[in-house]
């Protein structure tokens, strides 16, 4: 079939890290020594995904990032897994993005390494969380897109089928080709990269583009002056808990207890 | 004329029935209107493919106006269709804050509606306030819940926000009078065909789940006892879509033969959204394998356990009464 | 590390991906009921880590020995006994046939060794004389095409799970000087009259089976001869160095692993005052510093004869001296950190004294470490 694969990766501070983050305490900035930066948990579904495609079916895969220079290392290690090439797109005046602008400098990259029967996007990032990043490209280049997907399949005619986490069931859609999706952690298991892939990632092209090598960039929507949303302040958040205490016979605090739990499943 | 300013709430309907993250939305936009220098008023909308019946609950929750956006093609869900008639309406009647609540659906059609709007959208918000500064901030956690951050958004409209159910807690609120009724006919659907078609709908099974990949976990430890209370648990894991972990003292005392579902330090670290200890102690081991779950529940007889100290919610009594009491409510 | 790059962490981080996910939930298993998960041999022949010192052709991915150093250490860490059996088929048995091995035997045996699919173990130990070659009871006639074999090997690693057996035997009378008269023969598990014996139950490494063989007039074609005839020491000649050198990261691995578990527990365990044992006891702190000079030193040495290799200069003595010194290390960290853990150091559960058991095997195994002493002291 040779499908034309996208895959967006973002690089982000490890999460296994997160517990040593600090602020500094006068500058409220974070401190981020010593803390790894790895891919972003999500997207490595998302390559797996896209690998898996690639096997099944034929396809070419890219990976593209918006990032620092140091994001290189990352779309390595993802082009360990079997992609074909990778873009970064990096500029100081990509800096300082919302979920939007991002999204806004994603979709150019995406049209200009393209075009891509399938962009795939892991649902949401370790770091910001904010999951928007996928309905947003979706919604900015025009294509179909959907989120929180757990399955997907393809059929010979490009027709495919995404089954979508709603509230204690899925959705099965049918869609063509062209298409954006957001894939949740449980759509599969991560393969190991084997050696092979690892060793061959340095041969694989890697290009990056700054703001100069795009033709029609509209400016006012990049990076922090093309942010609707503005970050204010960083507060630490406390640790230790203050527990509520339940009490009263065992049928009283069982009904406190169906309130407290029924909104965090997301139940009636 | 001036018109006052509004407070969207998107009021999520599951079969026919209000969400209750509605009325979390709605007690804090009440909260919120205290704060704010104008007058604004406070708005639902809905949308539905015949929103009769819920739009009379709606008219009653102390809200100024209801918005019933109607059209055969808002049965199910679909994110073309809600995202376009959601933002098309918004961009009629601009409004100056539109809330979705970030469910399953709302998590979706909100950075949608933002993106078509060129808006800013506040993420998972824990709180929405005045600062001291009087500006209007969202508070957004990062990094896992590390650390949260003031968002801002100074110049677009509407100011987004998505809330994720059970943040907020909802709140008896007076109602005098009931709400304007206005229906629209979201007409845009006309003449859009949506590129997703619905094919199937499938329940959710619950499974063995492995306790690291679990949303929910509910763990047993020395004060389970014996067989029955330790089913007790097990069934109520299931009901929950959830996993079962436990200590190794249940395994000590029998009750499980491996460890394969052992959370601890020598065992395993889950991260759950909601996490249920029975009988459990809290020796820092275990204590360390589910430090970054969401919400913490704990149930022991002894009130002086170290768990209580890293849970959310404290319960001194016996396992087995406070899971048979469960089976009957959930 | 002087020999760390981009390329060699993320190799170094999918193999410990690698011994996190897939070893270590066997480790238990295999200790408590000696069995060997032979699907990780296969799992590591096909993620290429069996490849890593051999070209392409051979179906390797390329040779590159610090590589192959970085992942044989991430596996040992979680568990030496399984470094061990990698290691034998990814350079111990396998490398010889690289050099001195014949097409056919290439095909047959080589390769699908790089794949996973098949070990070779190499037995050379008898029970009058071990490492005493002259002294062997195993011998071997020509008859016709076919030399025919008598004689028993004893401490033969992965008896009874290899698909072939590298067997030395006696085929003239041994020449202590040129080294000749022993004959290297690759004899497979279907010979009729081959037989595994007796397993031993032994100190650590439960989940490789060694054991006894045994043959009695089993016939091996010539073709099965690895390198020439009477010339099966020499069959070893240009491998030398990676024997040594590869036995001794196993140490350092496994070394290690059992610091790095030590410092976890005691920054981790609150003790008195709300403390650490960290924070509370300079004692720990210093012991950890110890371990972690012992392990640093012992890696410069170790990672400075890989590079030897790479950059095909003579170390043996260095290779040699190293293996000896990384099982020191071994013993004195893996010894330390039982300690460090306290009362749950002594605990099977636990793990840490799993790491106290393997350090010793490397003493002997392999080769003993006093005859190695030995051995260099030939060469100062």
């Amino acid at each position: 079939m040779n499908l034309k694969i996208a895959v967006c990766v973002k690089s982000v501070p490890n999460p296994d890290q997160f517990s040593s983050l600090s602020l500094d305490p006068v500058s409220k900035t974070l401190i981020r020594e010593g803390i790894d930066s790895v891919i972003n948990p999500a997207d490595l579904h998302a390559i797996e995904l896209a690998v898996q495609l690639k096997e099944q079916y034929g396809a070419h895969i890219s990976l593209i990032s918006m990032g620092p220079q140091q994001a290189q290392k990352e779309l390595r290690m993802g082009l360990a897994y079997g992609p074909d090439d990778a873009f970064l797109v990096s500029d100081r005046e990509f800096g300082g993005a919302d979920s939007l602008a991002t999204s806004y400098v994603l979709a150019k990259a995406l049209e200009k390494a393209g075009p891509f029967d399938l962009i795939i996007l892991g649902n949401e990032s370790a770091d910001g969380a904010t999951a928007h990043v996928p309905s947003q490209v979706g919604i900015i280049m025009g294509l179909p897109n959907m989120t929180d997907i757990v399955g997907f399949s393809l059929d010979e005619n490009g027709k495919t089928r995404v089954k979508k986490r709603l509230q204690g069931r899925y959705a099965i859609y049918e869609a063509e080709l062209p298409l954006v999706i957001g894939v949740a952690k449980d759509i599969n298991k991560v393969r190991t990269a084997g050696m092979r892939g690892v060793l061959g990632a340095k041969n694989k092209p890697l290009t990056v583009w700054s703001v100069e090598n795009f033709e029609d960039l509209d400016k006012t929507r990049i990076g922090l002056s093309g942010s609707p949303t503005q970050g204010g302040e960083y507060h630490t958040a406390s640790f230790g808990r203050e527990a509520t205490e339940l009490k009263g016979s065992p049928e009283e605090i069982a009904s406190e207890l169906s309130n407290i739990i029924r909104p965090i499943l997301g139940r009636e | 004329m001036i018109c006052k300013k509004e407070i969207w709430i998107y009021a999520e309907t599951e079969s026919q029935k209000i969400a209750p993250s509605y009325y979390e939305l709605l007690g804090k936009a009440h909260e919120l209107k205290e704060s704010l220098n104008e007058a604004y008023e406070i708005v639902a909308v809905i949308l539905s493919d015949s929103a009769e019946e819920v739009s009379k609950e709606l008219r009653s929750s102390a809200v100024d106006r209801v918005y019933c956006l109607e059209h055969e093609k808002l049965g199910n869900y679909n994110p073309e269709y809600y995202a376009a008639v959601l933002s098309e309406f918004a961009k009629k009647h601009k409004p100056e804050m539109l809330w979705i609540a970030a469910s399953a659906i709302g998590g979706e059609l909100a950075p949608s509606v933002a993106a078509l709007l060129n808006t800013g959208l506040a993420a998972h918000c824990v709180d929405i306030l005045i600062n001291d500064k009087g500006e209007l901030v969202h508070l957004v956690p990062a990094f896992g819940g590390k650390l949260l951050t003031e968002i801002l958004v100074p110049k677009t409209r509407p100011i987004m926000a998505s809330v994720k159910p059970g943040i907020f807690r909802e709140r008896e609120i007076a109602c005098s009078k009931e709400a304007e009724l206005v229906f629209e006919r979201a007409e845009i659907l006309d003449s859009m065909e949506s590129r997703f078609k619905l094919v199937e709908e499938q329940e959710m099974q619950s499974s063995g789940l492995p306790v690291e990949k679990a949303e929910v976990v509910l763990a047993g430890g020395r004060g389970i006892g014996n067989t029955q209370t330790w089913e007790k648990l097990k069934e109520l894991a299931g009901r929950l879509d959830g996993a079962v972990g436990y200590t190794r003292s249940l395994v000590d005392i029998g009750l499980e033969e491996n460890e394969l579902n052992m959370i601890g330090s020598s065992g395993k670290s889950v991260r759950p959204k909601l996490y249920m200890g029975f009988g459990i102690s809290g020796a820092s081991h275990h204590i360390s394998g589910i430090k970054d779950s969401g919400t913490i529940i704990a149930v022991n007889t002894d009130d002086e356990a170290d768990i209580f100290d890293s849970s959310d919610y404290k319960i001194v009594a016996d396992c087995d009464r406070i899971l048979s009491a469960l089976l009957e409510v959930l | 590390m002087w020999y760390m790059n981009e390329e060699r962490e993320m190799l170094r981080k999918m193999v410990a991906e690698f011994a996190e996910n897939e070893v270590r939930p066997f480790v238990k298993e295999m200790e408590e009921k000696e069995t060997f998960p032979m699907h990780l041999i296969k799992r590591a022949g096909e993620l290429g880590i069996l490849g890593l010192c051999f070209p392409e052709e051979l179906g390797g991915v390329g040779v590159d020995w610090i590589n192959l150093g970085i992942a044989m250490e991430e596996i040992s860490k979680v568990s030496t006994c399984v470094g061990l059996l990698v290691m034998m088929t990814a350079v111990g048995s396998t490398l010889s046939l690289q050099f001195v091995g014949t097409e056919e035997q290439k095909e047959k045996i080589l390769k699908p060794c790089i794949r996973g699919e098949q070990v070779l173990a190499m037995s050379l130990c008898e029970p009058v004389g071990s490492s005493n070659t002259a002294a062997y009871k195993t011998k071997a006639v020509l008859d016709g095409d076919e030399w025919v074999l008598n004689g028993g090997k004893i401490f033969c690693t992965l008896a009874g799970q290899c698909e072939y057996y590298g067997i030395m035997a006696l085929t003239d009378e041994f020449n202590p000087l040129t080294m000749e008269g022993a004959t290297m023969f690759l004899v497979h598990k279907d010979t009729p009259r081959f037989k595994v014996g007796h397993i031993e139950k032994k100190l650590a490494w439960h989940g490789s089976a060694t054991g006894s063989i045994y043959l009695t007039d089993c016939r091996v074609p010539k073709t099965m001869i690895l390198g020439e005839v009477n010339k099966g020491l020499h069959a070893f000649g240009s491998t030398v160095m990676q024997t040594y050198a590869y036995l001794a990261i196993l140490s350092l691995g496994g070394a290690v692993g059992a610091y790095e578990e030590a410092l976890r527990y005691t920054k981790e365990r609150v003790h008195i005052g709300g403390k650490t044992l960290f924070e509370n006891f300079q004692a720990v702190r210093h012991r950890l510093v110890n371990m972690y000079t012992e392990i640093e030193a012992c890696r410069g040495l170790l990672y400075g004869c890989f590079e030897m290799m790479q950059q095909g200069k003579n170390g043996v003595k260095e290779c040699m001296a190293a293996k000896i010194y990384a099982q020191q290390v071994h013993e004195s960290v893996a010894s330390q950190a039982v300690m460090l853990h306290g009362g749950n150091g002594l605990m099977v559960d636990n793990g840490i004294e799993r790491y106290f058991r393997e350090s010793k095997m490397m003493a002997v195994g392999g080769f003993a470490v006093d005859i190695i002493r030995d051995q260099i002291s030939m060469l100062l």
